[in-house]
């Protein structure tokens, strides 16, 4: 027995990991017979085979080892020899958070890949909960953590600052269609659909706002946007805390309830897909009976239905589409956004892997706002680079305003020159008007998926 | 037989299985002890994919290689597996065969089945052992138990493999070995990695189940465009 | 159940809003020894209130845990901003510690005259006090001071969303 001290916060960490675990994750604690195949999954490994210690196995292994040392007797009783070891030094903590922060965008692809089961992303996201519920944390994650706390959404803008934009690109739609009609309701009662959006769309990219209102508008849909709860983004996804991820979601729902819409719409983001669609009403304990779906479920449907029109011929490039993660791994969307990306370009090019065997972006799991470890996501960013040019095509299209800023990161990291889009941007184009109607192909998978029910 | 052979065969197998079973059910109860996780939210996904889908896919992944990147891609890896688990098997049924059923090894095709099973998962074994020194990353994250176990295991087979005709009228020094490092892998089993099979059902099926419910199992995985 | 309850001369009230754009006399931010604004209820100080904020922190440097200090409110409808540095991230002894804090603010508040003062959940959120824990102590820790003889008319708990509205509803319903 070790005679150090253990620090406050390693006391509060091993006393929260009491209260996180449940038998899913213990299941996957206790499983591992250490095959390493799993380091043949992970982009990390992929792309620093000489480091060891990328191994999702390797890294699993420092959150086992405190598992095993206090939760599992057989650790309890020879913690060496099962591997098993405490923690105690602040030092220690922060060597921790490097690992669960710094080496693993959580994107689960080892999770499919481990013949036992072990959901390693699962239990990593919970380490990386418990670290921040002491104050061990990228300061990028402090950063945005804090704002997704006290202003409401994870890039700080302030509603009269949102207001102004949703009013902006109202306008724009307005003359850009020459429709005085053409406007972005907010806070319109008993709408069909109340349209939530990521903060970088308002803060960055309004466009993309513009975009959804015009197909939006163009369908003849009763929509609105909401002046509060509207960021369906989380971060509570990212840094573990439940209780941000509890208290996000409780307003986008809360806030759709209040305007009586009978379905909430999210913009095409899939860690805000899966934290609003998938993980909220766990995180916040509410079981929300407002219907949500990921605008391109809504965006398929519209041109399935005739209600907006397109016209592939106006996208001449190549294009190739990269699945999301949290998309495609957590929560089963990969065939839609293929579906409607066929419906409007004339070049699609696949990509491999694909669907939920995709590489992630290598800037998922929050690793865009964790400045301090850029060199090694950007290196360990290889795998999709090789993976991208090898579809040659010249436009990635992609339904993650995160994998937006992932992939652009990478395409000039690598020198790659293409082009980053989503899918709304692209329908947008597409249907301005022509009035040339495709006709749509209705596969045996078309209209299946469990949102259309 | 001696009379220590008989014991081996018999009293010690049956005590070392007890004591197996004891510390297994103490396993599950306090695996059942933590809380399950539960879904909120609607199903996500294609409709063919559901909770049961994603839970049965989930068990028969590993008998599945082509549904799983790792072992698509290393076929001859998911091949060792296969043959290391099978001599699992036969050296484990050959500790039942032995005392209650041994007129079952007169039949020379058994015999020999067995012994072929059971040697090539013994070089299976001896692969292991060199790939889990060898590798750096397997290395790192191996712990005593990891080579222990293997070790065991292998050593294990290469007694089994010499007592499947089961001549203890020639001598008895393999047949008393395998029988005792039976009983010792037995009551050894629980406190081990081995024991990751009575964990396999359980961690398989709440993936699956999680992983079915939100449409994602069964894998459509890679695909041509 | 109440919005408000009267202690004495003076009232608590429990409000939905958004703190830093309240047309208060004086808001509290939840501060950081150092007084870095940072994000979150920082940034919207920076943003809507202007630099002067900034620059007045840096000449006080920095305050002790549980500690508090005034300053304007530049170009926000607040005429005050108290900056609190009170417990964060699980660390011992939190209810003692924002028990202090709270004590301070008010005092703060009371030296600079101020009559009227919001508070957002202290410490509640980012820095991981438990919402529970934050609602009962600031109640009680309000209620106490309000009782005693002190100038402050109206204290006002600005809850972020509905869950934190809920939590301090239902200590102020406690109240006797």
């Amino acid at each position: 027995m070790t005679n150090k001290k253990r620090s406050h916060q390693a006391e509060v960490l091993i006393e929260g990991m009491a209260e996180k675990l449940n038998r899913q994750i213990v299941g996957s604690l206790v499983a591992c017979v250490h095959c390493g195949n799993c380091t043949r999954s992970c982009h990390y490994v992929l792309t620093n085979p000489d480091d060891p210690t990328f191994a999702p196995a390797y890294k699993a292994d420092r959150i086992r080892k405190i598992f095993k040392r206090h939760f599992d007797w057989t650790g309890r009783v020879f913690p060496w020899w099962v591997g098993a070891k405490s923690i105690f030094t602040v030092e220690e903590l922060e060597e921790l958070k490097d690992i669960v922060f710094g080496k693993c965008t959580n994107c689960r692809r080892c999770s499919i890949n481990c013949p036992m089961g072990v959901d390693y992303a699962t239990f990593n996201r919970m380490m990386r909960g418990l670290l921040v519920s002491v104050g061990i944390m990228p300061e990028g994650v402090a950063v945005v953590s804090k704002d997704q706390w006290e202003i409401g959404n994870q890039m700080g803008v302030l509603p009269e600052d949102y207001i102004d934009t949703i009013e902006w690109m109202s306008e724009e739609m307005q003359s850009e269609l020459d429709d005085p009609t053409a406007v972005i309701p907010i806070d319109k009662m008993d709408a069909d659909i109340v349209y939530t959006i990521n903060p970088r769309e308002v803060k960055y990219d309004p466009r993309t706002i513009s975009d959804a209102g015009k197909i939006f508008h163009l369908a003849g849909e009763n929509w609105t946007m909401p002046s509060e709860g509207w960021d369906m983004t989380n971060f509570g996804l990212f840094s573990g805390d439940d209780a941000l991820g509890g208290a996000v979601a409780g307003r986008v729902y809360e806030k759709a309830k209040e305007l009586r819409a009978k379905k909430i719409v999210i913009s095409e983001c899939g860690h805000g897909y899966r934290s609003t669609r998938c993980e909220g009403p766990n995180w916040a304990g509410m079981d929300v009976e407002i219907p949500m779906e990921s605008s391109v479920i809504t965006m398929l449907r519209y041109v399935r239905e005739g209600r907006i029109k397109v016209d592939k011929t106006r996208n001449t490039k190549s294009y190739t589409f990269h699945d999301s993660c949290n998309n495609a791994r957590s929560c089963g969307l990969f065939e839609e956004p293929r579906e409607l990306l066929n419906l409007v370009v004339t070049d699609f090019r696949e990509m491999y892997p694909n669907r939920s065997e995709n590489y992630c972006c290598t800037g998922g799991g929050g690793a865009m706002s964790m400045s301090e470890y850029t060199p090694l996501r950007l290196k360990s960013a290889k795998i999709k680079a090789d993976q991208l040019r090898e579809t040659g095509a010249e436009v990635v299209v992609t339904s993650c305003h995160n994998c937006v800023d992932g992939l652009t990161d990478l395409i000039k990291h690598y020198k790659l020159g293409m082009e980053v889009t989503q899918l709304v941007n692209m329908e947008s184009e597409v249907n301005k008007g022509s009035g040339f109607n495709v006709s749509i192909p209705r596969r045996s998978i078309a209209l299946s998926s469990n949102d259309f029910k | 037989m001696s009379e220590a052979l008989h014991f081996a065969e018999h009293r010690l197998q049956e005590t070392a299985l007890l004591i197996m079973a004891g510390v297994y059910a103490v396993r599950l109860i306090w695996l059942m002890r933590f809380k399950a996780g539960k879904e909120r939210q609607a199903p996500t996904g294609l409709p063919g994919t559901t909770k049961g889908k994603g839970i049965i896919y989930s068990w028969a992944n590993i008998f599945m290689p082509w549904s799983m990147e790792s072992a698509r891609k290393h076929v001859l890896m998911w091949f060792q597996f296969g043959i290391f688990h099978m001599g699992v098997t036969a050296a484990i049924a050959l500790s039942v065969i032995i005392p209650y059923a041994p007129e079952v090894l007169e039949i020379t095709l058994i015999t020999t089945i067995f012994q072929v099973v059971i040697v090539a998962a013994f070089i299976v074994g001896i692969m292991r052992i060199i790939r889990r020194i060898s590798i750096p990353v397997l290395r790192a994250i191996s712990s005593p138990d990891d080579y222990f176990s293997l070790i065991l295991l292998t050593v294990w087979f290469f007694f089994a493999a010499f007592s499947v005709p089961n001549r203890w009228q020639e001598g008895e020094t393999f047949l008393l070995t395998y029988f005792w490092l039976t009983a010792f892998f037995l009551v050894y089993v629980p406190f081990s990695k081995i024991s990751h099979y009575l964990y396999y059902p359980f961690t398989r099926y709440y993936l699956g189940k999680t992983m079915g419910f939100r449409g994602v199992f069964p894998l459509r995985g890679t695909r041509r465009g | 159940m109440p919005d408000s309850v009267k202690i004495n001369q003076s009232t608590i009230r429990l409000i939905k809003g958004d703190l830093t754009a309240l047309d208060v006399e004086a808001f509290v931010f939840y501060a950081r020894p150092d007084l870095a604004l940072g994000s979150g209820f920082g940034n919207a100080i920076s943003m809507r209130g202007g630099s002067t904020i900034k620059e007045e922190l840096e000449k006080i440097g920095g305050i002790k845990s549980g500690e508090a200090v005034a300053t304007a409110a530049g170009e926000l409808k607040a005429g005050y901003i108290i900056h609190a540095a009170g417990p964060a991230f699980h660390e011992e002894n939190i209810e003692g510690k924002l028990l202090i804090t709270m004590e301070n603010a008010l005092k703060c508040a009371e030296e600079k005259g101020i009559k009227q003062l919001a508070f957002p959940p202290m410490g509640a959120g980012f820095f991981a006090v438990p919402l529970p824990v934050c609602a009962k102590v600031m109640i009680e820790s309000i209620k106490r001071y309000l009782s005693g003889d002190t100038g402050i008319k109206e204290v006002i708990i600005c809850a972020a969303d509905n869950r934190d509205y809920k939590s301090f509803a239902v200590e102020l319903a406690a109240i006797d």
